[in-house]
């Protein structure tokens, strides 16, 4: 049985075609599942742009630029070790320029993903390996739109602290992404990401993380939008509430501002993320 | 002995006065509105002397330094507006070219006129077929969108990249570039404020910005390599004077990296001047960056009350080797080709023409205000 589950990860693994996802922001959920349990985990994330921070001169924009997208992300784990899963990300693109009285606005779901989770124990909690394939929504013009049009490639590897250390609690995550350009012109996308989180429980149920992460990448690609050919770098930290309403239902509430960028959107994101477990 | 004296002197005089060689121009430049600039280098410190007559009279003005330079640059003031000027350049009492034409800035009264677009010029023999075409096309002036000298702008490349290839037609009309990514590698772009006289229009004497009028049109140059342009920024504020305070006809607005491109959009320039040209009424904002040529339907993106709809067009295609392209919905017409661009005006009407390098027309747009 074990096996058969093994295989059709690999299965899901090779029809992940070379061509990845954005890094996860700091609520994303990744940890190992129970066994033979279902998560269904929706994210909503708002980031609200207030510049861009290029190689030269910064630019503030001249209006309200947000990108808002909503992860509906559901994996079942056969097994203790073994979990599949699959996310749709839908995204808003809304900018109100200063001079203008109207508004620039794209919406629509910006590809589909699958993804393979292979867990193992890790000192006195789980490390769990994702590997995930985005394939974006093709698109013409890759500015302010839903997507950029290069399909991605992720691995991700993550250790989250388990019950035993409570009160604290806390996860340590490293990826890569990687996407074949669309046009020659915009060259191979690699981005390399780090990300931490680590807090306590400062009420019954409830625990507060400072939350960190830094990237680099090939170039600048972000929120569905190719923004730059030039190499790409940042950082963004805050903090992160989360909630345990029941043993099944975790909520969380992050807000994170960007710092010491380089050819990246420099703004504030907001994210709540509410994650299910059917056992 | 006293004959022989002056024998001697006069020898040596002529001796030292032949030996002056112009190693570059003369071209022109544009101070101002009113204006003309006279330029040339040469081999050794001489004075500088420009002769200039209305063409068809033979009251000839002379402007003249003693300063012993190199680098010289008369500046020509008091013009007859839109008149066809000869002139003549000397150092060291040598005549250095032939006698060459230039026409004045345009006051507005006079509304027709013909100016050229070029940019990215790269491997010499296709500037040197392009400077041919628009000698024949006689566009009262040009403007560049960047990327003059390739790769690095600088300024030991200046002579063979730009103005041998361009000669014949820097001597008959000024050129007026914005900054290219290419452009500003060596030393932020200085060699390229040293090789041209620009209009100083822009917020101070350094500006990298700036604008300038022809007859009844207005023309600013846009500079996104080394200035912000971003909301708050001194250019971001002196754009909007200019296009908002300007009564011209026809506004014109140049920058190098193209807001829509079929090949790489700068999405910054689209999202933080785009809604400016929406809302001022730019009838043409004239791009590089992509080796090609491109222009889009009229756009109005961003919900700006009674938009007209801004063009855009790529004009790269001075010589640098293709771009790779998708065509875009946004796109009118679009084509890997060299040449340049014209931009007729008459009035309140206007023309524009796609030139390939044998002069044939490959795409052309008439508008009317």
């Amino acid at each position: 049985m074990q096996s058969r589950h093994w295989l059709s990860g690999l299965a899901l693994l090779l029809l992940a075609a070379p061509a990845a996802t954005d890094p996860l922001t700091a609520n994303t959920s990744l940890e190992r599942l129970p066994a033979r349990a279902m998560s269904a985990e929706l994210e909503i994330s708002s980031f609200d742009a207030d510049a861009y921070h290029s190689e030269g001169p910064s630019q503030r924009i001249p209006g309200d630029l947000r990108f808002v997208t909503a992860h509906l992300r559901v994996s079942w784990a056969p097994s203790a070790r073994l979990a599949y899963g699959a996310e749709i990300p839908y995204r808003i693109v809304e900018y109100a320029p200063a001079l203008g009285s109207g508004e620039l606005r794209n919406r629509g779901v910006a590809g589909a993903a699958v993804f393979v989770d292979l867990s193992h124990d890790f000192l006195q909690g789980d490390a769990t390996l994702r590997v995930g394939y985005l394939r974006t929504a093709k698109v013409d013009d890759p500015v302010l739109s839903i997507s950029d049009g290069a399909d991605r490639l992720s691995v991700t590897y993550a250790i989250a602290a388990g019950e035993d250390v409570r009160p604290w609690t806390g996860y340590l995550r490293a990826g890569f992404v990687g996407a074949r350009a669309r046009l020659p012109e915009e060259s191979q996308y690699g981005q390399g990401w780090i990300q931490i989180a680590a807090g306590r429980r400062i009420a019954p149920r409830i625990d507060l993380l400072l939350a960190a992460s830094s990237s680099i990448a090939t170039s600048a690609r972000e929120e569905g939008s190719f923004l730059s050919k030039r190499t790409s770098r940042g950082n963004d930290a805050g903090l992160m509430l989360q909630w345990f309403v029941t043993e099944d239902v975790r909520m969380r509430l992050s807000a994170t501002q960007t710092f010491g960028l380089v050819e990246r959107l420099d703004g504030l994101r907001v994210v709540l993320s509410s994650r299910l477990l059917f056992r | 002995m006293r004959r022989t004296a002056l024998a001697i002197v006069l020898a040596l005089f002529t001796a030292s006065a032949q030996a002056v060689t112009i190693t570059r121009g003369p071209y022109l430049g544009r101070p101002d509105d009113r204006s003309v600039a006279i330029a040339w280098r040469t081999d050794v410190p001489a004075d500088s002397r420009v002769d200039y007559a209305l063409d068809g009279s033979e009251e000839w003005t002379t402007l003249q330094s003693t300063d012993a330079l190199t680098e010289h640059r008369v500046t020509l003031d008091g013009l007859v507006p839109g008149a066809l000027y000869r002139y003549r350049v000397f150092s060291g009492g040598v005549a250095l070219a032939p006698e060459s034409r230039f026409r004045s800035p345009r006051d507005e009264s006079q509304q027709e006129f013909t100016f050229a677009v070029i940019g990215d010029t790269n491997r010499r023999f296709i500037p040197a077929v392009i400077a041919e075409r628009l000698v024949e096309a006689e566009p009262d002036f040009a403007i560049h969108t960047g990327d003059v000298v390739y790769p690095a702008g600088s300024d030991d490349l200046y002579d063979d990249e730009y103005f041998r290839p361009f000669a014949p037609f820097l001597r008959q009309a000024a050129v007026l570039p914005t900054f290219g990514n290419h452009d500003t590698v060596t030393e932020r772009g200085a060699p390229l404020l040293r090789n041209f006289v620009l209009p100083s229009s822009g917020t101070s004497a350094g500006s990298r910005f700036y604008s300038f009028r022809h007859g009844h049109a207005l023309f600013v140059s846009v500079d996104i390599e080394t200035s912000s342009f971003g909301a708050g920024s001194l250019q971001y504020g002196w754009l909007r004077r200019q296009l908002e305070e300007s009564e011209a006809t026809w506004k014109f607005v140049y920058v190098h990296q193209p807001p829509y491109s079929s090949d790489r959009s700068n999405a910054f320039v689209r999202m933080i001047l785009g809604p400016l040209f929406e809302r001022y009424g730019v009838d043409i904002v004239f791009s590089g960056n992509a080796h090609l040529y491109e222009r889009t339907h009229p756009i109005c993106d961003f919900g700006v009350p009674r938009c007209k709809g801004v063009v855009y067009i790529t004009e790269g295609g001075g010589g640098a080797r293709f771009s790779n392209f998708r065509r875009q919905k946004f796109t009118a017409f679009v084509k890997n080709r060299h040449g340049y661009t014209l931009v007729s005006i008459a009035g309140e009407r206007l023309r524009l023409t796609s030139h390939d390098l044998d002069g044939s027309v490959v795409d052309s747009l008439e508008l009317k205000r």
